[in-house]
């Protein structure tokens, strides 16, 4: 698959994965009972006929994108869209969904030839933050993966559920991501940090919850490795792409 | 890389890194765009409504669409409960604090 192409197309399915989620939830902020929390005051909340119709635009501008067809307006258009989603209420925030925005307005507006150095800084900002943040009592205790690990499809053994294990699962995360943030640039490191994060986001995957954001956010995160094997001018779209080399999307 | 490249470059990973190194340094801990994905957790918080002196167990999933840990729900929560329940004069939140266990109990009382 050549250039950057990966991206685009995860970009574009989990664009119509989230919309099962994110429409439903929009919907309920609808019903009187449902407690409203905006973020913009100026930005209006769209009844339910306009959340359906804005949905329906969503996924025509997503087939436009996966097609490479005025891909850059339909990314826009839909970096916009979720823009305007993260700014309508608090309840509506993942970091899925900002980093699918970051993807998605990275392809609308960013000059190609800063595309794909603009998905590598990002992919190393993600990870180091990640890491970062976690440098604290209360995850490197084990308290915080205790608490999550085995909500997903596969549940943690009790035998697995000990502190110690724990804590050292939780400071071997932060070294992993750490890692990522790096090893992602070096040539050297790249074959085993594909691995590593591979690993890492199948692992998430298996043991936590909610399923279908660690879904869209680790099948993001690993389009964006493609990132590191795209030669400067792979962020053009796949018709010019496509006469280049066919090793400029190849993994070392 | 052209000049209009490198500037947005620039741009773009200034932005990208002010953003989550102002949620690091911020206080609260609740705050969105800093990549701060199961990083840590100050504690689990159930809420009750009080009502003629009398409290029961409030289901947040009946009220709100994501109990996400950057928002806190006391904010938009109890005057929202208070508006819809008629006779409520409080909206209680009871969090479990960690990492030592600590409860701390707070009344948002109803205005009006």
């Amino acid at each position: 698959m050549p250039g950057l192409t990966v991206i685009r197309l995860v970009a574009a399915l989990a664009v119509v994965g989230k919309l099962f989620s994110l429409v439903p939830m929009t919907l309920a902020l609808n019903e009187p009972d449902i407690m409203r929390a905006p973020v913009v005051d100026a930005v209006p909340y769209p009844s339910d006929g306009a959340v359906l119709a804005l949905a329906g635009l969503a996924v025509v501008a997503a087939a436009l994108l996966a097609a490479g067809v005025w891909d850059r307006l339909a990314a826009g258009v839909l970096a916009a869209g979720i823009a305007a989603v993260l700014a309508l209420d608090a309840q509506l925030y993942a970091n899925h969904l900002y980093l699918l925005g970051l993807v998605l307005l990275i392809w609308a507006v960013a000059p190609l030839d800063a595309r794909a150095a603009s998905y590598r800084w990002l992919v190393s900002i993600v990870y180091g933050f990640a890491a970062l943040t976690k440098l604290n009592v209360t995850y490197l205790s084990g308290l915080v993966l205790s608490a999550n690990l085995g909500t997903g499809p596969v549940p943690l053994p009790e035998a697995l559920n000990v502190w110690w294990l724990l804590s050292g699962l939780a400071i071997l995360s932060v070294i992993v991501e750490a890692f990522l943030a790096v090893a992602l640039w070096l040539p050297r490191w790249r074959r085993e940090a594909v691995i590593v994060g591979v690993s890492l986001h199948a692992g998430i995957l298996a043991l936590m919850s909610p399923w279908w954001n660690l879904l869209v956010f680790g099948a993001l995160m690993i389009s964006l490795y493609s990132a590191f094997v795209a030669d400067p001018a792979a962020g053009r779209t796949d018709r010019s792409s496509a006469t280049r080399p066919a090793a400029a999307g190849s993994l070392p | 890389m052209s000049t209009a490249g490198r500037w947005w470059l620039v741009g773009f990973v200034a932005v990208m890194l002010a953003i989550p190194t102002s949620a690091l340094l911020s206080e609260d801990e609740r705050v969105a765009f800093g990549w701060q994905m199961y990083s840590s957790m100050d504690g689990i918080t159930s809420y009750e409504i009080e009502r003629n002196g009398e409290r029961e167990t409030l289901e947040l999933s009946e009220w709100t669409v994501s109990s996400r840990r950057e928002l806190d729900a006391r904010e938009h929560l109890a005057p929202h409960v208070c508006e819809r329940e008629s006779g409520a004069t409080a909206v209680w939140s009871i969090t479990e604090r960690l990492p030592d266990l600590e409860t701390v109990k707070e009344r948002h009382p109803c205005q009006g």
